[in-house]
């Protein structure tokens, strides 16, 4: 038998939602903690929302600035964030300035100058903003070198019981070669981009002694709120499946739900491809419809058009978004395009469906969602976008997808994605030319778990909806767009 | 709450007068609870700001305040030898009441220029702590 106690480590959190769950549960206490990254990239505004998330009159804060942003512009800039607390300023949180000693060139000065005040204050935080620009160069005249002087810090503020941050600004290459990185216990770094119009975050837990920290870059946005973060990795699709009891449910569409083989499962996702305006919209509004009638809250979550322009396109099918949404049984989720990351996306996405217990979600469209998309992300898109249709359908949400098809008639191409694996059952909407006009077929390419119709059904975009009619029999060659009328017939 | 620069300019002068401790006190009193007070607060904020974002705020401070009393020039430090008032006691041809809404003058627009970037909540504290006053300024129109 061990009789052994083990040290338990108390983590403290970060104060910025989500990134506990990067560093693997928090910051664990009395640490000794690098952030580095280059400036701009948030790492002044990261130590003020844990420092002000944990400083107490038990667990007070010193913080000290070096020679990078003055103090007097940083606190005039980290006021406007919302976690700024002016009550805790020069009481639990306090600030010093080491820029005289900075000056000198001599970090055994700006130790000294960190005891004493330490000393004065027995602060549980301390923050070093910020770390390079201690650096005087190679010591050769015999002062304190920047790798004596970091160690040294740290066996001080380790003996003090302080939970320890340098921030300093170093490109993430100057990194990985460099010694003084292996003193520290957790190391977070933040880098930042521009990637055409858009800037990008992350950030990256490289080293967390004592926490299992998620591995990767990870999305950050920077907004009055300070630093959010947004984990690429969900939760293994294994732990968030549930058991969801097969149940058909209705599309809305009384036709489509009979070429479906009697509706869609719960948990399902549906494809619903189709060129521009063939009424994909349509379906998607009205199969959220029918789950708010059936008291199935739903989530929009809409891509291309704005919110108030989606609302007055719903009404026009006599369907009235903004009651539902006013009801509580439907929230809208339009997330500002043109820069965003999928994970942002998704947190988006399922915060809303938690909010009002979403069972039903529709996505307006993947093609638009794609489009806003900063560039880097791009190439995350299938892969974030099966996370999403993992962790909703596993948790029995059903989703409908619109999706736009560009590709030339005579190519039977439902999706200008392979995402169709990503889908339980894909519905494609076509043109067909006839008599001198443009009118709509439309048919179910597959279904998960159950027989369906192969026919290629005419359907029509009424004021009521979409209406789904007879199978078109007396015609062949549909998928070429241009189809003969059998028996003979000319085209 | 934004002070007008009247308030805190009498919130200064007040504390100005109570720091000689005389009721009428004369040219050399002034100059040296001046100097008290620009050293207090000085101390207090240099571990916050940094020497340099300290003497930065009071060169501009006398600046400011050398517009609206011009002779402040010739007996107040310009920062190389900060809150130093050898000069002011020799001063004899202004007017004490002058002299003091002058000194008052620097030291409040030393307080505003620091109320304009870091804000009053901030700073007021800071300052009611260094000259050890309870009061705190009072807005226009408040008793």
């Amino acid at each position: 038998m061990n009789d052994s106690q083990n040290v338990t480590i108390n983590r403290l959190p970060s104060g910025v939602p989500k990134l506990d769950d990067i560093l693997g549960g928090g910051w664990p206490e009395y640490s000794f903690n690098l952030i580095v990254g280059e400036p701009g990239s948030g790492k002044t505004t990261l130590a003020h929302q844990f420092m002000f998330a944990n400083a107490t009159a038990e667990r007070p804060a010193l913080y000290f600035t070096v020679l990078g942003e003055p103090t007097l512009k940083m606190l005039r800039y980290q006021q406007q964030f919302t976690f700024f607390d002016m009550a805790k300023v020069n009481n639990v949180v306090q600030f010093a300035n080491l820029n005289d000693e900075a000056l000198t060139n001599d970090l055994g000065k700006v130790l000294q100058a960190i005891i004493a005040k330490i000393q004065e204050v027995s602060p549980r935080i301390v923050i070093v903003d910020s770390f390079r620009t201690l650096l005087p160069g190679v010591s050769a005249d015999g002062t304190m070198g920047v790798q004596e002087f970091v160690q040294r810090l740290a066996m001080h503020l380790t003996s003090w019981q302080a939970t320890t941050f340098l921030l300093g600004e170093y490109a993430e290459a100057q990194i990985r070669d460099n010694p003084l990185f292996t003193m520290a216990d957790g190391l977070l770094t933040m880098n930042q981009r521009v990637s055409r119009n858009s800037m990008v975050r992350q950030v990256q837990a490289l080293k967390m002694r004592g926490n299992a920290p998620q591995p990767g870059l990870h999305t950050i946005r920077i907004s009055d709120r300070g630093v959010q973060a947004f984990p690429r990795m969900l939760k293994p699709i294994e732990e968030i499946q549930t058991d969801v009891t097969p149940e058909l449910i209705s599309t809305g569409i009384a036709g489509l739900d009979e070429m479906l083989g009697g509706g869609t499962l719960r948990g399902n996702g549906i494809l619903v491809a189709g060129p521009v305006g063939s009424g994909k919209s349509t379906m998607a509004v009205q199969f959220i419809a029918e789950g708010v009638a059936r008291g199935e809250p739903g989530v929009a979550a809409i891509f291309e058009e704005t919110v108030p322009k989606y609302l007055d396109q719903a009404k026009a099918l006599g369907v009235d978004l903004e009651d539902m949404a006013r009801r509580g049984l439907l929230e809208v989720v339009y997330v500002r395009p043109l820069d965003l990351s999928m994970d942002e996306t998704l947190y988006a996405i399922q915060a809303a469906v938690d909010r009002i217990g979403a069972r039903r979600v529709i996505l307006d469209s993947i093609s638009g969602l794609e489009a806003a998309l900063a560039p880097a992300f791009k190439e995350d898109f299938l892969e974030s976008l099966y996370r999403l249709l993992g962790a909703l359908t596993g948790a029995g949400v059903t989703i409908l997808l619109t999706v736009e098809v560009t590709e030339p008639y005579n190519d039977m191409r439902f999706t200008p994605h392979p995402i169709s694996f990503l889908t339980h059952d894909i519905v494609l909407q076509r043109y067909y030319e006839f008599e001198g006009e443009l009118r709509t077929f439309l048919t179910v390419i597959k279904t998960r778990a159950r027989s369906h119709s192969h026919q290629m059904r005419k359907y029509e975009v009424t004021g009521n909806g979409i209406v789904v009619g007879e199978r078109l029999s007396d015609l062949t060659g549909l998928i070429t767009a241009v189809p003969e009328i059998r028996n003979g017939r000319d085209k | 709450m934004t002070l007008s620069a009247p308030s805190l300019r009498r919130f200064v002068r007040r504390a100005l007068v109570d720091a000689t401790g005389v009721a009428s006190p004369d040219r050399a009193q002034l100059a040296s609870a001046f100097d008290l007070l620009c050293e207090r607060l000085r101390q207090q904020l240099q571990p916050l700001f940094g020497t340099t974002a300290v003497n930065a705020l009071y060169v501009r401070a006398v600046h400011v305040a050398t517009e609206e009393f011009s002779w402040l020039s010739e007996i107040v430090s310009n920062g190389q030898e900060p809150c130093a008032s050898d000069r002011i006691a020799s001063v004899e041809a202004l007017e004490i009441d002058a002299l003091a809404e002058g000194l008052a003058a620097v030291l409040a627009h030393n307080i505003g220029l620091l109320n304009a970037f870091v804000g009053e909540d901030l700073v007021l504290p800071l300052v009611q702590q260094a000259w050890g006053v309870i009061e705190a300024p009072r807005t226009e129109g408040e008793p």
